[in-house]
């Protein structure tokens, strides 16, 4: 409902932002509702690891953000949730320190995303490329195709409804600090 | 700045700055075209883009330049100011084209929801048909995003302090009232046109 509601106010249709951002906060509500009832077993908790998600530096569209760690906790991740305008150091000191494998950074606007290149020079620089991965998403990224691997992004999803499975994506292909030569 | 050869630049401005780049224009650029188009295409941005590129293809095929006074509002405003004697304002938004990168930052970590007088005048069309919110949960959802509504008031308009309090009560957030000086607009809309006339210069 919410990636066709995405679409319809992208292309100027019958959606309006304003009932785009209302069927996503419903839908967010919605989900902490089903969320709060159905706690994850200590068992399949175990399985899923910490990760930490904010929006880039300069980005303050929060809903989008909060929806996929909304969906990230139902299925079980420990999520590290930043808030907006984060900066890349940040991210990356937060995911060493909770030993978070992904980090996932969401912005809006096209101008912002392109924030996220000084994020990818980030991990790469302090030499983590690989071990700790990166997923990118927001509105501009499902109208601009190719701006995931333009900004350094190891992988985007076309909804918050298809954030967990990319993480769980990413966290199997990260590099484990161990298995590092 | 324009040289007798070249050709002029038409300024595109949302009309969210009517009011702000009229005053401007009187002292720093008296002779030059603005053609404002409705802020409300914001709440479509496929027929905000649609819009840009009808206007910016007008003026190109004049032979003139093209100024976009915009934030990153919609996609096509990036392959827009791709476009050889097109070039857009930095900034975001609207808010931070006018307090500034720095302020509008300190201000949104604060949780403030900004208010410019064109839009307050249509808040209750916004919430009422556009989210078609009723109070309650127009209380609701702003109050879980925002901290407090603040009303950039660049000295140019009358405060439309019933209008705020109405859209306050409505959001059920406190408001206050920010001056906010032109500068940073006009030194936003300086610096696109100094970019335009270096593109001119170039070979």
């Amino acid at each position: 409902m919410l990636s066709h509601i995405g679409d319809e106010w992208q292309g100027g249709a019958a959606a309006t932002l304003a009932q785009a951002y209302v069927a996503a906060r419903v839908a967010e509500d919605a989900l902490a509702r089903i969320a709060a009832q159905a706690q994850p077993t200590p068992s399949i908790e175990a399985t899923k690891g910490p990760v930490v998600i904010g929006n880039i530096e300069d980005d303050f569209h929060a809903l989008g953000r909060k929806m996929v760690g909304t969906f990230l906790r139902a299925d079980g991740w420990i999520v590290h949730d930043l808030g907006n305008d984060v900066l890349p150091a940040t991210f990356v000191d937060k995911a060493l320190e909770v030993g978070a494998r992904v980090i996932g950074v969401s912005a809006m606007m096209l101008t912002t995303a392109r924030n996220i290149r000084r994020l990818r020079e980030e991990i790469d620089r302090r030499g983590l490329t690989g071990r700790l991965q990166l997923a990118v998403g927001g509105a501009v990224f499902r109208v601009c195709p190719g701006l995931d691997r333009e900004v350094g992004g190891d992988g985007t999803a076309g909804s918050a409804l298809d954030a967990p499975a990319l993480f769980a994506t990413l966290w199997q292909k990260a590099v484990p600090p161990e298995a590092k030569p | 700045m324009n040289s007798p050869t070249a050709p002029s630049t038409v300024m595109v401005c949302c009309s969210i700055f009517r009011a702000e780049v009229e005053a401007l224009r009187r002292a720093n650029w008296p002779d030059l075209e603005i053609r404002y188009q409705t802020s409300m295409l914001h709440m479509q941005p496929g027929l905000l883009a649609e819009r840009l590129d009808q206007v910016v293809a007008q003026v190109r095929q004049e032979g003139r330049r093209v100024l976009l006074v915009y934030g990153d509002c919609c996609r096509q405003l990036a392959a827009l100011e791709s476009l050889p004697g097109v070039v857009r304002t930095r900034g975001n938004n609207c808010c931070q084209m006018l307090l500034g990168r720095d302020e509008y930052r300190r201000l949104s970590h604060e949780g403030v929801f900004f208010l410019i007088h064109e839009w307050v005048h249509r808040w209750r069309e916004v919430f009422s048909v556009q989210l078609g919110l009723n109070p309650d949960n127009a209380s609701s959802l702003m109050q879980d995003m925002h901290r407090k509504l603040v009303y950039l008031d660049t000295g140019v308009v009358p405060v439309p302090e019933a209008y705020l309090r109405e859209c306050a009560a409505y959001c059920g957030l406190p408001w206050e009232v920010r001056p906010v000086a032109l500068d940073h607009l006009r030194a936003a809309i300086n610096e696109a046109l100094a970019r335009l006339a270096s593109e001119e210069l170039r070979p």
